[in-house]
Order: structure tokens, then C-alpha cells, then sequence
């Protein structure tokens, strides 16, 4: 009952969202329910060590207390346990529902024996780096961390004469506004207005989407989320064997700034991201199981 | 082709009016249904039904934009069909969609019983303007277009984690707001 009441009160959303949130479908992408967006992503390539880093030891309380950032992600993420009416009606969603919740379950035992002592990286640029939380016993390895950091500026000191004007790409659909704030983006959207034309470059302060041993293997892809202003990160098909079995790991996160250059003109949207190095910081992680 | 000159065919009754319509805006119709959909021939005969009734509502409608009229369309139909098909029929992917807004009522509460759709929708709107304009969009893309996750995460550039975290605290805020409004019993 409450299934189709809900689905039918959607049907009642005003049209003025359902327009905002419109977005166009490539023809190629008709036949198939798929996506097709181009997407920019922010590649590493090589890193060089960058300028010293202060890196400090420091045992800060979590905010919440001793609370696992890793144990209450996973209970948020909890879906309804299936009963008898979704087991016959909804097979495929009752086991979605049991596999995800098992994986939940662990996630929740990891996070009430993770180590909570914290480690803190400063960087020159304000930022700070901390690694909250953290769990590795030879085969698994979880991890929470908080960035700090000043919210993405605006410049507009972008335009034809600048040099990557020349790289900028068609970009219809890209929500380049997603991580400005709504004074940020009445501010372009006035400009937008008023000369019919705008250019800026969005910098944002984030931690690459790589993480690695100091040997530069790759520890991820990751699952997890972020809580509270807490990253969340569980590698998402287990460990590399080289990180398996250790005294401890050295974990190599990257600090970027990314840069977004974008172009308004009428209702067209241009868009380039340079290829971005990032400021290597590491964190040793003792395995919980040799304490 | 622009969509008032799409428009105006409609209201010449040229048959090129659903031609122009279906290059411009039919992947967008197909993938709206889709989303709801499993069966192919479903998808199919729904498209031909919102073409249909487009033709039947303009004229008199002149609606702008075109395109989140004729998906409205496309949704509300498949709707319709997706909960009068048997439940081989219904669609997975939509069926995930549901149990997680459905997430909004906390067990043992139920809506009221008197209350209806339209009374609902009201409230779902109110919240909607409450909503910063990504979260807005993020919520009307997950439970009226039945994008998928890892879709959002493409067209927000996101990770996949994030965009479930985000969803999930616009599910609580709006469970807050139907208790606020005393929509729940």
C-alpha cells in the first residue's frame, strides 16, 4: 500500500523539478538503460614528492566520542531485513537486501575494533589531512579520515586569451556548479546574464580517488562513504597480497587541488580539468592483530 | 528542431509533430519508461502511449519546456503499468528504487489512510523547495527518473558512495518532514 501511494505521490512532483533535473539522452543510449555522459575524469599519472610535509602524531578525541565513523556509516546503510511478502514477491530485492546487510554486519564489527588513535598531516597550502580511524588485520583494512579545508574558490580570470581556452570541450549536462555554494553560483549565473558569456575556473581542495603503498600498488577501489564530514573507505575487492600478512602498512593518500575550467555561453556549457599531481602524504597502519 | 516549431506542428496536426518529437526527445521518453520497465514490449507500447496522449493534449496545452512534459507523460503511464504487471514482470532495478523511498515510513507507521496521492505529493513538492538546488537534484533523478547510482555518480562527476550517502540523508530529512506534517501514523 505504501509502495504505491509513494510511487504515485512522485508522479505529483511539479513540473518546474522535474525540468531543472532534465537532462538530454544521446541517441546512442536510447536502446539501453545506460548512460552515455562524457565524463572528465582526474587522472594520476606520475607523482614527484612535493615540499615538506608536517606530519604530527596526536591522539584527538572523534567528535562524537570513541564512535566509529566506519561502524555508523554502515548502520545508515542498513536496508529493511526482508520478510516472507518481499521473499515471494521481490526475490531479487529480498537477496540484495541479505547480501548487503551481511557485508554491513562486518563493516559493524570492524568499526567497534578499529584503532582510534589519529594521525594528522598539515599541508602548506592550510589543508589538513586526519586519518580518524583505522583497521588492519593482516587480510582486511578499513580506514576513516577527515579533510579540512577551504570550500572551492571561484576565479574569473579565465577567457579566450587563456592558454587552455583552445582545450575546452562541449559539456552538455555537466553539473559544474555542484560543489559551489548558492551565492557562488548566483554570482556566474548574473554574470551569465549580463554579457551573455562566463568564464571561471572552480579549484577544490580533495583527496585523489587513489590510494596506495609506499611502493606506489594500488589499495583501491574503494566502497564506503562519507558521514558527518568522515571519509569511509573499504577497499573493494580485498587486499593486494603484497599488503597481506604485514606488521603494518604505509598508505600513500594524494591531496589535489582540481581545477575546473569552465565557459558559459547561452545555454552551452564548455568545460577542461588539467591533469592535477597531488601532495603525497602517508600513514602507517599497525595490524590490529599483532596487538 | 526548437521545441516551439515542434509545438507548432502539433497544432497544424502534422503528423511530422510526433516524428520531430520522437528524434528530439524520444531516447529521453524510452529511458524514462525503461528506467520503470523490465519488458521491452512494455517500454515499447508505453513510448506509443505518451506519443498518443501528447497528441491528444496539444492543443489546447502549449506546455515549456516540452521535454519534462512528455516524460511526465512517459512516467506517470509506466507507472500505471508497472504496478498492474505481476511481479516477474516488475522491474529490479525499480523495484531497489521503491524500497528505498519507501524507507521514508519508519516500520510501524503507515501513512494515513485517508490521505491520497495528490495530498502526499503536496508535501513531497513543499519539501523539494526546501532542498539546495543539487540535492533537489539529486532526489528528483533517483526517485522520478530512476537513475541508478552509479549513473548519478556519472552526470555529478561522484563517486558512487557519496551520492548513496547524500540520498540516504535526503530519505531522513524527508521522513522528518511527512512526521512534521503529521502525514504519518
Amino acid at each position: 500500500m505504501n509502495r504505491e501511494l509513494l510511487s504515485k505521490a512522485l508522479c505529483e512532483i511539479d513540473e518546474r523539478f522535474l525540468a531543472e533535473a532534465y537532462r538530454p539522452v544521446p541517441e546512442a543510449a536510447s536502446g539501453s538503460s545506460e548512460r552515455i555522459v562524457p565524463m572528465k575524469k582526474k587522472r594520476i599519472i606520475t607523482f614527484a614528492l612535493a615540499a615538506a610535509l608536517i606530519l604530527s602524531l596526536g591522539i584527538v578525541a572523534y567528535a562524537t566520542g570513541a564512535v566509529s565513523a566506519i561502524t555508523e556509516l554502515a548502520r545508515s546503510f542498513y536496508k529493511p531485513a526482508p520478510d516472507e511478502e518481499m521473499r515471494n514477491e521481490r526475490p531479487e530485492a529480498a537477496e540484495h537486501n541479505e547480501n548487503w546487510n551481511s557485508q554491513m554486519d562486518e563493516w559493524i564489527e570492524i568499526g567497534e575494533n578499529s584503532d582510534k588513535t589519529t594521525q594528522s598531516a598539515e599541508l602548506e597550502n592550510g589543508t589538513t589531512i586526519t586519518l580518524t580511524e583505522n583497521f588492519y588485520d593482516g587480510e582486511r583494512l578499513a580506514l576513516s579520515y577527515v579533510l579540512n579545508r577551504e570550500k572551492p574558490t571561484v576565479d574569473y580570470s579565465f577567457g579566450p586569451d587563456h592558454e587552455y581556452f583552445e582545450r575546452l570541450s562541449e559539456s552538455e549536462g555537466l553539473c559544474w556548479y555542484q560543489n559551489l555554494s548558492e551565492t557562488q553560483y548566483l554570482e556566474i549565473m548574473a554574470k551569465l546574464k549580463l554579457t551573455g558569456k562566463v568564464g571561471f575556473v572552480i579549484r577544490t581542495v580533495d583527496v585523489g580517488d587513489h590510494v596506495t603503498l609506499a611502493d606506489e600498488t594500488e589499495i583501491g577501489p574503494f566502497v564506503g562513504g562519507e558521514l558527518d564530514g568522515y571519509t569511509v573507505l573499504v577497499p573493494q575487492n580485498g587486499l593486494p597480497d603484497s599488503a597481506k600478512g604485514q606488521d603494518k602498512l604505509e598508505l600513500v593518500f594524494r591531496v589535489k587541488t582540481y581545477e575546473a575550467y569552465i565557459w558559459l555561453e547561452g545555454d552551452k556549457v564548455y568545460s577542461y580539468y588539467p591533469i592535477v599531481e597531488g601532495v603525497p602524504v602517508m600513514f602507517e597502519i599497525i595490524n590490529n592483530s599483532a596487538n | 528542431m526548437e521545441d516551439s516549431k515542434i509545438i507548432s506542428l502539433f497544432f497544424e496536426r502534422s503528423e511530422q509533430a510526433i516524428e520531430e518529437l520522437d528524434r528530439k526527445h524520444g531516447p529521453a521518453v524510452k529511458r524514462t519508461a525503461a528506467n520503470i520497465l523490465k519488458d521491452r514490449l512494455d517500454v515499447e507500447e508505453c513510448v506509443s502511449d505518451t506519443y498518443l496522449r501528447t497528441w491528444n493534449s496539444i492543443p489546447p496545452q502549449a506546455p515549456n519546456p516540452l521535454a519534462s512534459y512528455v516524460c511526465r507523460i512517459a512516467h506517470n503511464l509506466a507507472i500505471d503499468r508497472y504496478h498492474a504487471n505481476t511481479a516477474e514482470k516488475r522491474n529490479g532495478k525499480y523495484d531497489l528504487v521503491l524500497d528505498e523511498i519507501e524507507e521514508c515510513i519508519p516500520s510501524g507507521m503507515s501513512v494515513e489512510t485517508e490521505l491520497d496521492a495528490k495530498e502526499l505529493g503536496a508535501s513531497i513538492n513543499r519539501f523539494l523547495s526546501s532542498l539546495s538546488k543539487e540535492d533537489r537534484f539529486l532526489f528528483v533523478r533517483r526517485y522520478w527518473y530512476a537513475d541508478s547510482v552509479s549513473d548519478l555518480a556519472a552526470l555529478t562527476k561522484g563517486s558512487p558512495n557519496r551520492i548513496s550517502v547524500r540520498l540516504f540523508r535526503l530519505r531522513e530529512k524527508l521522513r522528518n518532514t511527512l512526521t512534521k506534517e503529521g502525514l504519518l501514523v
